[in-house]
């Protein structure tokens, strides 16, 4: 990257390109940005590669996933872009739109040479930072994209866990001073403030309590459930407490603290056999409510996500979802099985359970766990 | 080009902040576009410092406005002087003036000026530090957007004030959260990660230029090897600085166990870091760091 261009008329002629790449490869550029970018190097007069950089680092991105994305677009489209001017100059007729063509050459479908420049563009092999699937099922979703689908997670819940609160109501005592709405109604009394306003904030402490079932059935979908109640567990304001199960119940909300999800799952397994075992959830409801019964009150959402297939008795379910649901504020079941638009809740573990629920909802995808942190967070 | 933003470092070091190129860019492009600049980064990394020097460099005042939880406009932008409008309206009733009418109350007389419509209305152009703009509510962002991007600010009684001389602006955050699209289309960015071994060394150097360079080096090359532990709360430049301090004032000779365990609390900031530094990491790292076990 060491190179420079030859004049500052190439490098705007290269950085419109660029943008274009950019938005291609989804990217998004305002025009903001790009007119920034443009007076930027005009008034710089940037020609040197590793400083366009920088230029393009500052005024296109404007958050630090991007950076990487950046420089690797930008390397490749100037590869491709340098080997094409180099061509060029053996055919100065060449129209301009041919530069780009070379571009596609290097994925080895040199014979088109005509189509719209756009789509060449987007052709550059190699890379893409294409948009996560936010509806498309997490069994289905290629390993090589997980980390790419914990980043939108991981997006979403810091999006959800600043979930306002700075929302303050009239309060008949205690709290501070409301001036405005005490002068208001001063109004009434000449310009006397006799009756004093005051204002409370507006809590939102609603206790979340998740059961998650981490039996072989559902290991793909819990462990992104896990790992999006770890980004939203990183929120100080957030009151949430996790269990996982499969034949056995276990407290995880203590290694949440951890700022690691890896290591915190090292931790855990050293006391947790039942990752990926089979499934008893009656017994383990049974024990959520007998021996953390304190973690289920009318404050407290519970929440649950299994499958239903339950390989203990119906009765010891039935019971315990009788008394969570008596108890609780609201319980809420996560079946990621809902995704398929044909299923409907026969297996006898759910089948027993659903009656007992407040709200059923899939859990499968991106857009589904959206959907799981809006329920809480309204 | 060369010439412009090597002028810029050159500055920024004169006034005590090392500062790379793509800092320096940053910073002359933000006056060349009237642009606000975004930072973000680590905590302790020079993130707030950038506007302290920006505003010793251009000889003018700093305006900040530290981010909160519950930062409202009143606070931030501006506010009626309720007591004064008050005050007025008795003045006027005793001395029986009827000619008043309402909009004298609503006059400049009566504004209480706020971090941000100082910043607009100063006489000069002044730097506005907005703060862990990420510990602010989302709706706060959106009350920042018409100065950020038209340097004004509407007040409905009175319509909009644009500032006279357009202020440098300066947003920190430290990603505890998403700051929304809006915003950052507003702004130039900037990432700022922890400094590589060069750059601590010489703003090691430069903020404590009684410390010994050997002994600076060995403090630069541990808070290094530091960085790479799993650690829950990473030091940040500014605590890298504050240790170099209190090993020049314990009269530390080299960067030993006994050194950097009289000294440890200025590096970590965690019961769990230190304990774990003590017992299990802190031979390997001096090793590793160059530096003799003992």
């Amino acid at each position: 990257m060491a190179g420079t261009f030859d004049s500052v008329e190439t490098t705007i002629d290269f950085s419109l390109r660029l943008f274009r790449y950019l938005r291609k490869n989804g990217i998004q550029l305002g025009t903001f940005q790009t007119i920034a970018c443009t007076r930027a190097i005009l008034s710089l007069r940037a020609v040197n590669h590793t400083r366009l950089m920088w230029i393009y680092r500052i005024t296109l991105i404007n958050r630090k996933e991007d950076l990487f994305h950046l420089k690797q677009l930008f390397e490749l489209l100037l590869e491709s872009y340098l080997s094409s001017a180099a061509d060029a100059q053996n055919d100065i007729d060449e129209p301009e739109k041919d530069q780009v063509i070379t571009v596609k050459r290097r994925e080895g479908t040199d014979e088109s040479s005509s189509g719209e420049d756009d789509e060449e563009l987007a052709e550059i092999e190699g890379y893409s930072v294409a948009e996560v699937d936010h509806h498309k099922d997490f069994r289905y979703m290629p390993e090589e994209e997980y980390p790419a689908i914990l980043a939108v997670l991981e997006q979403i819940a810091k999006k959800y866990v600043s979930a306002a609160r700075r929302k303050t109501k009239l309060a008949k005592r205690g709290g501070i001073i409301d001036l405005r709405s005490s002068v208001r109604d001063s109004a009434k009394f000449d310009g006397e403030i006799i009756n004093w306003h005051y204002k409370k904030k507006l809590l939102t402490h609603t206790r979340l309590v998740i059961v998650v079932d981490v039996s072989g059935s559902m290991e793909v979908y819990s462990r992104f459930l896990l790992n999006f109640l770890f980004f939203l567990n990183q929120n100080r304001h957030f009151n949430v407490e996790v269990l996982v199960f499969s034949t056995t119940l276990q407290p995880l909300t203590e290694y949440f603290r951890m700022k690691n999800f890896h290591a915190m799952l090292d931790a855990v397994s050293l006391h947790f056999s039942g990752w990926s075992g089979g499934t008893k959830i009656g017994a383990c409801l049974k024990e959520l409510v007998d021996s953390y019964g304190s973690l289920v009150t009318s404050k407290s959402v519970v929440v649950v996500m299994s499958d239903g297939w339950d390989t203990g008795e119906v009765d010891v379910l039935d019971h315990a979802m009788a008394k969570i649901s008596n108890r609780a504020k609201s319980v809420v079941w996560i079946n990621p099985l809902k995704g398929d638009a044909n299923y409907e809740p026969l297996a006898l573990g759910m089948a027993t359970a659903r009656p007992y629920c407040d709200e059923f909802i899939s859990g499968h995808s991106v857009e589904s766990l959206r959907e799981f942190a809006q329920l809480f967070s309204a | 080009m060369d010439d412009l933003t090597d002028d810029t470092v050159e500055e920024l070091r004169r006034n005590g902040y090392i500062a790379d190129e793509e800092i320096a860019t940053a910073l002359f492009l933000a006056e060349e576009l009237d642009k606000p600049i975004l930072i973000e980064g680590e905590a302790g990394v020079g993130k707030t410092e950038i506007a302290h020097v920006l505003a010793k460099l251009k000889k003018t005042e700093l305006i900040r406005l530290q981010c909160y939880e519950g930062l409202d406009f009143n606070s931030a932008l501006y506010e009626w002087n309720y007591q004064k409008q008050i005050l007025s309206v008795r003045l006027h009733e005793l001395q029986n003036k009827t000619e008043v009418g309402i909009s004298d109350f609503y006059s400049e007389e009566y504004l209480s000026y706020r971090p941000i419509s100082t910043a607009l209305m100063a006489n000069q152009r002044v730097v506005l530090l907005i703060d862990e703009i990420d510990r602010a509510d989302e709706e706060f962002e959106a009350l920042l957007l018409e100065t950020l991007a038209e340097y004004q600010l509407t007040i409905p009684e009175l319509g909009s004030v644009k500032a006279k001389f357009k202020p440098y602006i300066i947003l920190t955050s430290n990603r505890t959260r998403e700051l929304s699209d809006a915003l950052r289309r507003r702004c130039l960015y900037l990432w700022m990660d922890y400094p590589n071994y060069a750059k601590e060394l010489e703003v090691i150097q430069l903020k404590v230029p009684e410390l010994d360079v050997e002994l600076a080096a060995k403090a630069a090359q541990f808070v290094q090897a530091l960085r790479e532990q799993d650690l829950n709360k990473v030091p940040g430049l500014s605590e890298a600085v504050d240790w170099s301090r209190a090993l020049q004032a314990t009269g530390a000779t080299t960067v030993d166990r006994k050194a950097v365990e009289n000294t440890v609390g200025c590096l970590l900031k965690d019961r769990r870091d230190i304990a774990k530094l003590k017992t299990e990491t802190l031979d390997p790292l001096l090793a590793k760091a160059g530096n003799q076990p003992l």
